[in-house]
């Protein structure tokens, strides 16, 4: 994940992260480049799932110390509020990170972290968490050549 | 060309950045089902030097095509908002791929539409599948003003 600190799309994002006393927080700088309804000048939809998928990964790599190679499986995305363009803010929570799949729970907000904007659900499949250990085994091809939208 | 038509015509030609930016071009367009071309933009590489698109790419489309599966079904341009939006990854995809989401708007309920959609590559390959849940009418300015403005 060191390549994704100069990657595309972390800067058409804006995307960045601070810690914090309470944890990571992940905000966005929006604009224009990322309305999706121009009438009311509400962020796309699509964007504010790709900032907490973003999230939830980054979550993941502070978690394990480490860039995790697996690919993301699904994510399911609750819109509390339409998102205006002003900066966006997400945490993220690692319901569970195991040997081979992690959930993560994020959600965004903009004025206040008591009124979310969205929350999601994201799972992951990791492909090599049994490879950083001392004397492990690779039990399958997946393993032994790790592939997919995350792979390092 | 009904409003409906109007608006597609208006946010595919150009003047919307995001959908720019994705090259979206409707392909089908009728009550059972809207199919849209896009291409994946060289901003969603998500680390630097790799060619591999980051999955939120994939549902900014599918938020799209389906708010285009709601118009076609209702005929109208109504104010539509996500509600949630559930997406499945099949299969990495990388920039500059050109892909077909297909979408249908399967029930409409009272205020609540729900639609279901999918994303193939050229050979025909599943890349993601997804479900969403729109308010329509949900308070903001209809559509139809677009539809309306003449194109820069």
């Amino acid at each position: 994940m060191t390549q994704f600190a100069n990657s595309p799309l972390r800067h058409w994002l804006r995307f960045d992260v601070e810690e914090t006393e309470n944890g990571a927080l992940y905000s966005i700088s929006p604009d224009d480049a990322h309305i999706g309804n121009p009438l009311i000048k509400a962020l796309h939809g699509g964007v504010v799932s790709t900032f907490l998928e973003l999230a939830a990964l980054h979550e993941l790599r502070r978690a394990l110390g480490s860039d995790p190679a697996g690919e993301a499986i699904n994510i399911n995305v609750d819109y509390l509020k339409s998102v205006r363009l002003s900066p966006l803010f997400a945490r993220a929570h690692i319901a569970k990170a195991g040997r081979r799949l992690a959930f993560i729970d994020c959600i965004v907000w903009q004025d206040n972290e008591d009124s979310p904007a969205a929350k999601a659900a994201c799972s992951f499949l990791l492909h090599n968490r049994r490879c950083v250990l001392p004397g492990a085994r690779l039990t399958s091809p997946e393993e032994a050549a790790p592939r997919g939208i995350f792979r390092n | 060309m009904p409003p409906w038509a109007e608006v597609m015509k208006s946010f595919f030609s150009g003047d919307h950045q995001l959908f720019a930016a994705l090259r979206m071009e409707p392909n089908k367009v009728d009550k059972d089902g809207v199919s849209v071309f896009a291409t994946i933009p060289d901003f969603f590489a998500y680390k630097d030097g790799e060619s591999s698109a980051h999955p939120g790419a994939y549902t900014i489309i599918l938020d799209t095509v389906f708010g285009f599966s709601i118009f076609a079904k209702i005929q109208q341009p109504k104010a539509i908002a996500t509600i949630n939006l559930k997406t499945d990854y099949l299969r990495p995809i990388e920039i500059g791929t050109k892909i077909i989401c297909s979408a249908e708007c399967h029930d409409v309920s009272g205020k609540i539409a729900r639609t279901r959609g999918d994303i193939l590559d050229y050979d025909g390959r599943p890349l993601a599948s997804a479900t969403g849940a729109f308010m329509i009418a949900s308070g903001g300015p209809d559509f139809a003003r677009l539809g309306k403005r003449q194109p820069a």
